[in-house]
C-alpha cells in the first residue's frame, strides 16, 4: 500500500478514535477511542519508516504499543476504582472538580 | 532624739486612730464589732492625746510636699504647742463621750456602722486642723470636716428636711470657704508662705510705718492686710455661724443629737475660733475690730432668736450662735486668752446640754412608742415635770445650763466673765476717758448673758418642772440607759468652775493661763484701766444679770402651760422667725437666683435648643441627601461592577464543568487552532 492510501487510514482511525473519545458516555467506549487514535499514530509511523532502512519509525510504533498496553492497564484500574467510588461508569458523573 | 521619735509615733497614732477605726468599721458589717472598734479608736486617740502632754514644746514634725519655681517650698508639718495639745486632748475626749453615748442612743437605728465612721472621719479631720502648721493643711482638714458634717446632718437621708439641712450647711460654708481659700493665697502670694510658725516669725518683728507695714523682706500696705485678715476671717464666719452665714446652725440640728453635741456645739463650729486664735497675729486693729463688731452682732442675734423656739435642740443651736459670737467678739477685742478659754469650757458645757437634750428626745420617743400617742418628741411644749422621772439627765442639765447662763463656781462663769472684763478694757481703752460708741460691744455682751440666762431658765423650767404635759397615758416617760446618762453626767461635772480656777471669781487666774501664751500681736495692748477692780464690777453684773434672768424665766414659765402668745407678739414672732434671716436671704438671693436660672433656663430652651435643634436638622437633610447619592450612585457603581464580574465569571467557570470530554474537546480545539498558527506561520514563511 502506498505511504497516501495509509496516512489517509491513518487520519479517518484518528479521526473515529477522537469521535468516539469525544461523544460516547462509557468511558471503556473512551479509553478504546483513545487506543484507536494511538493506533493511529502507530500506522503513521509505519508508513513513513517505509522509505526509511533504519526502522526508526518500527521502534516507536512498538514503543508506542508498550505504552499503550501499560497506560490501558493503569487506565483500567483507574475507571475500576471511579466505577466503585460512583458506581457508574459515565465520566460525566465523575465531576467533582466542577468550578 | 529618741523621745522625739516616740513623741512623732504618738501623734501619728493619735491622728491615724480614729481613720482607721472608721474604715474598718465601713467594711465591717457586723454592728458590735463596729462599735467596739470605733469606742477603742478613740481611746486610743485620747490616751496618745494625753501622753502628748509630756512632749517637749518644740516636737513637731516637718516635710516639704513641693516646690514651686525659686525658694517657694510647701511646706507641710505638724506642730504640737500647748494650744494643740490642749484642743486635741479637749476633742478626743468629747468625741470619745459621744461615741459611748452615741452606743446607747444609735442602738435600734440600722446605719450604725455608717454612723460611726463617719463619727470616726470627722474625729481624724477636726484633729487635722488642730495639729496642722500650714494654712493649707488646715484648709484641707477644714473642707474634710465641713464634709463630715455635711454627711452626719444628712445621716438620716430618707427625710427631706435633713437633706435640705445638709445641703444649706454645705453651701452657707462653701461661701466662707471661698474668702478662707483666697485669704490662704493672698498669703502665700505676699509673702511666699502657707506655714503658721513662719508666718508668726515673719509678723513677730513686723514694723508698721506710715501705712506700710514692714513684714520681712515684704512692705505691705495695711488695706492689703487687713483685707487678707478679713478673706481669711470669711472662713471662720462660715465654720462658726457668724453674722451673717449663722443660717445654716439652726438647721443643722436635724442631724442625730450626739452629732449636734459633737459637731455643732463642741468642736467642728470652734474650729472657726481656733483658726481665729491660731492666725490671731495677721491682725491689724481695724480688721480686728471688725471681728469683734461681727461677733457682737452674733451674740446677739442668735440670743434673741432663742428666747421663742419651742424645739427642744433648736434653742440649744442658737444659744450656740450666741455663744460662738461670744468668742469671735474676745477676739476681736484681743482677748486670745478669754475666747480659747471660753471655747473649752463651752465644748463642755454645750455638749452636756446636748447631750441631755438628747436624753430627753430619746426618752420622749419610747414615750411615744410605748403609749402609742403621737407627739413631736423634740417640742417643749410637750415637756415639763421630767425631773422626777429622769434624776441624772436632769442635774447633768441643771449643772450645765447653771454654767451657761453664767453663776459663779461653774466654768462658763469664769470664761464669760473674763471676756466682758477684757471686752470693757478695750473699749474704755479706745475711748479714753468716758463712754463711746465702742462700749457698745461690752454692753451688747452684757445684754446677750442676761438673755442667755432668761432664755436657758425657760428651757429648765419648760422641759423639767411644772407639771407633765403630755397627753393622758398609763406610760411615764423614764431615764435613759446607762450608756447615755453618765457621759453627759461626766460633761457636766467639767463644767463646774473648780477644775480651772481655784478663785471661784476670776476666770484669768486658771491654770490654763499659764499653758496657753498668745501670740504676738500687731495690736499694741497698753491697757490703762485697772482690771482687778474691774472683775469685781464685772462679776457683781454679771451675776445680777444671769440671777435676773433665770427669775424672769422662772415667773413667766413655771407651771404655766406654754401658750402660742409667745411667737405672736411683733418680738415674739421677731425671735420665733429668727429675726427673718432665713426669709431675707430667700428673697434677697434665691429666689432671684431661681428667677435667674428660669430666665435662662428659657433662654437655653428657646435659643440655645432651637440653634441646635436647627443644626440637628440640617445635619439630618444633609445626611438624607448623602444617604441617597451613597445608595443610588456608588452604590451603584459597585453593585454594577459586581455584577459584571459575576456574569462573567458565570461565563468562565462554564468552560471548566468537571466533565472531562469537554475539556478533552477543548483540548482538541487548542491543538487545532495552533497547528492553523503554525501552518499560517509557515505559509507566510513561504510567501516571503
Amino acid at each position: 500500500m502506498s505511504t497516501e492510501q495509509l496516512l489517509i487510514l491513518a487520519a479517518f482511525v484518528f479521526c473515529s478514535g477522537l469521535f468516539i473519545a469525544l461523544t460516547k458516555k462509557n468511558s471503556i467506549f473512551i479509553l478504546i477511542g483513545i487506543e484507536l487514535m494511538l493506533n493511529a499514530s502507530n500506522i503513521n509511523f509505519v508508513a513513513f519508516s517505509q522509505d526509511d532502512p533504519t526502522l526508526q519509525g518500527q521502534m516507536a510504533a512498538i514503543f508506542v504499543m508498550v505504552i499503550a498496553a501499560a497506560e490501558t492497564a493503569v487506565a483500567l484500574a483507574i475507571l475500576f476504582k471511579i466505577y466503585r467510588h460512583y458506581q457508574s461508569s459515565d465520566l460525566k458523573d465523575a465531576n467533582e472538580l466542577k468550578g | 532624739m529618741e523621745a522625739a521619735q516616740n513623741h512623732s509615733t504618738l501623734l501619728i497614732i493619735l491622728l491615724l486612730a480614729p481613720l482607721a477605726s472608721a474604715v474598718l468599721t465601713l467594711l465591717l458589717r457586723n454592728r458590735k464589732g463596729a462599735l467596739w472598734l470605733s469606742v477603742g479608736g478613740v481611746i486610743i486617740s485620747f490616751v496618745s492625746a494625753v501622753l502628748l502632754f509630756n512632749s517637749p514644746e518644740s516636737s513637731a514634725i516637718h516635710f516639704t510636699w513641693l516646690s514651686i519655681g525659686e525658694g517657694r517650698t510647701l511646706t507641710f508639718g505638724f506642730s504640737f504647742d500647748w494650744l494643740s495639745r490642749i484642743i486635741a486632748a479637749l476633742v478626743t475626749f468629747v468625741s470619745l463621750l459621744v461615741h459611748v453615748y452615741s452606743v446607747g442612743y444609735m442602738r435600734h437605728d440600722t446605719g450604725i456602722n455608717r454612723y460611726f465612721a463617719f463619727l470616726g472621719l470627722f474625729t481624724f479631720s477636726m484633729l487635722g486642723i488642730v495639729l496642722s502648721q500650714s494654712l493649707l493643711m488646715v484648709f484641707f482638714f477644714w473642707e474634710l470636716v465641713g464634709f463630715t458634717s455635711y454627711l452626719l446632718i444628712g445621716f438620716w437621708y430618707q427625710k427631706a428636711s435633713a437633706n435640705q439641712a445638709a445641703k444649706k450647711a454645705f453651701i452657707v460654708n462653701r461661701i466662707g470657704d471661698l474668702g478662707f481659700l483666697a485669704g490662704i493665697a493672698l498669703l502665700w502670694g505676699w509673702l511666699g508662705t502657707m506655714n503658721l510658725d513662719e508666718l508668726q516669725s515673719i509678723f513677730a518683728v513686723a514694723q508698721y510705718d506710715n501705712g506700710y507695714w514692714l513684714l520681712g523682706i515684704t512692705e505691705l500696705s495695711n488695706l492689703a492686710l487687713i483685707g487678707t485678715a478679713l478673706a481669711l476671717f470669711c472662713g471662720v464666719i462660715g465654720k462658726s455661724a457668724q453674722f451673717p452665714l449663722q443660717v445654716w446652725l439652726p438647721d443643722a440640728m436635724e442631724g442625730p443629737t450626739p452629732v449636734s453635741a459633737l459637731i455643732h456645739a463642741a468642736t467642728m463650729v470652734a474650729a472657726g475660733v481656733f483658726l481665729l486664735a491660731r492666725i490671731f497675729f495677721i491682725f491689724p486693729v481695724e480688721a480686728l475690730t471688725v471681728v469683734a463688731i461681727i461677733g457682737a452682732i452674733t451674740a446677739l442675734i442668735g440670743a434673741i432668736a432663742a428666747l421663742t423656739q419651742t424645739d427642744i435642740k433648736k434653742v440649744l443651736a442658737f444659744s450656740t450662735i450666741s455663744q460662738l459670737g461670744y468668742m469671735v467678739l474676745a477676739m476681736g477685742v484681743g482677748a486670745w486668752f478669754a475666747a480659747l478659754f471660753h471655747m473649752i469650757t463651752h465644748a463642755f458645757f454645750k455638749a452636756a446640754l446636748f447631750l441631755s437634750s438628747g436624753s430627753v428626745i430619746h426618752s420622749m420617743h419610747e414615750w411615744e412608742e410605748k403609749s402609742g400617742q403621737h407627739i413631736d418628741p423634740q417640742d417643749m411644749r410637750y415637756m415639763g415635770g421630767l425631773r422626777k422621772q429622769m434624776p441624772v439627765t436632769f442635774y447633768s442639765y441643771l449643772i450645765a445650763m447653771l454654767s451657761l447662763a453664767g453663776l459663779p463656781f461653774f466654768s462658763g462663769f469664769l470664761s464669760k466673765d473674763a471676756i466682758i472684763v477684757e471686752a470693757w478694757a478695750w473699749a474704755s481703752n479706745l475711748s479714753g476717758a468716758g463712754i463711746s460708741v465702742f462700749h457698745l460691744i461690752p454692753i451688747i455682751a452684757l445684754l446677750t448673758a442676761f438673755l442667755t440666762a432668761f432664755y436657758m431658765g425657760r428651757q429648765l423650767f419648760l422641759v423639767f418642772f411644772g407639771k407633765r404635759r403630755l397627753p393622758i397615758s398609763e406610760v411615764k416617760p423614764i431615764e435613759v440607759e446607762g450608756w447615755m446618762k453618765w457621759p453627759t453626767a461626766i460633761l457636766s461635772l467639767l463644767s463646774l468652775g473648780f477644775f480651772y480656777s481655784l478663785n471661784p471669781l476670776d476666770g484669768e487666774a486658771t491654770w490654763l493661763n499659764d499653758l496657753l501664751k498668745a501670740p504676738a500681736s500687731l495690736v499694741s495692748s497698753t491697757t490703762t484701766m485697772d482690771t482687778h477692780s474691774l472683775h469685781l464690777i464685772m462679776a457683781a453684773v454679771t451675776v445680777f444679770l444671769a440671777v435676773a434672768g433665770i427669775a424672769v424665766a422662772y415667773k413667766k414659765y413655771t407651771d404655766k402651760t406654754p401658750t402660742a402668745a409667745d411667737q405672736l407678739s411683733p418680738i415674739g414672732k421677731f425671735s420665733y422667725h429668727q429675726l427673718y434671716f432665713n426669709r431675707a436671704y430667700h428673697s434677697a438671693f434665691v429666689q432671684p437666683f431661681t428667677k435667674l436660672s428660669s430666665f435662662i433656663a428659657r433662654f437655653d430652651h428657646a435659643i440655645i435648643d432651637g440653634l441646635v435643634n436647627l443644626l440637628g436638622v440640617m445635619g439630618v437633610v444633609l445626611s438624607q441627601l448623602l444617604g441617597w447619592i451613597d445608595r443610588y450612585i456608588v452604590d451603584g457603581i459597585v453593585n454594577s461592577s459586581a455584577w459584571l464580574s459575576g456574569r462573567f465569571g458565570q461565563v468562565t467557570r462554564g468552560i471548566q464543568g468537571g466533565n472531562a470530554q469537554s475539556y478533552l474537546l477543548w483540548g482538541v480545539v487548542g491543538i487545532l487552532l495552533m497547528m492553523v498558527w503554525v501552518f499560517q506561520f509557515i505559509a507566510w514563511k513561504v510567501t516571503f
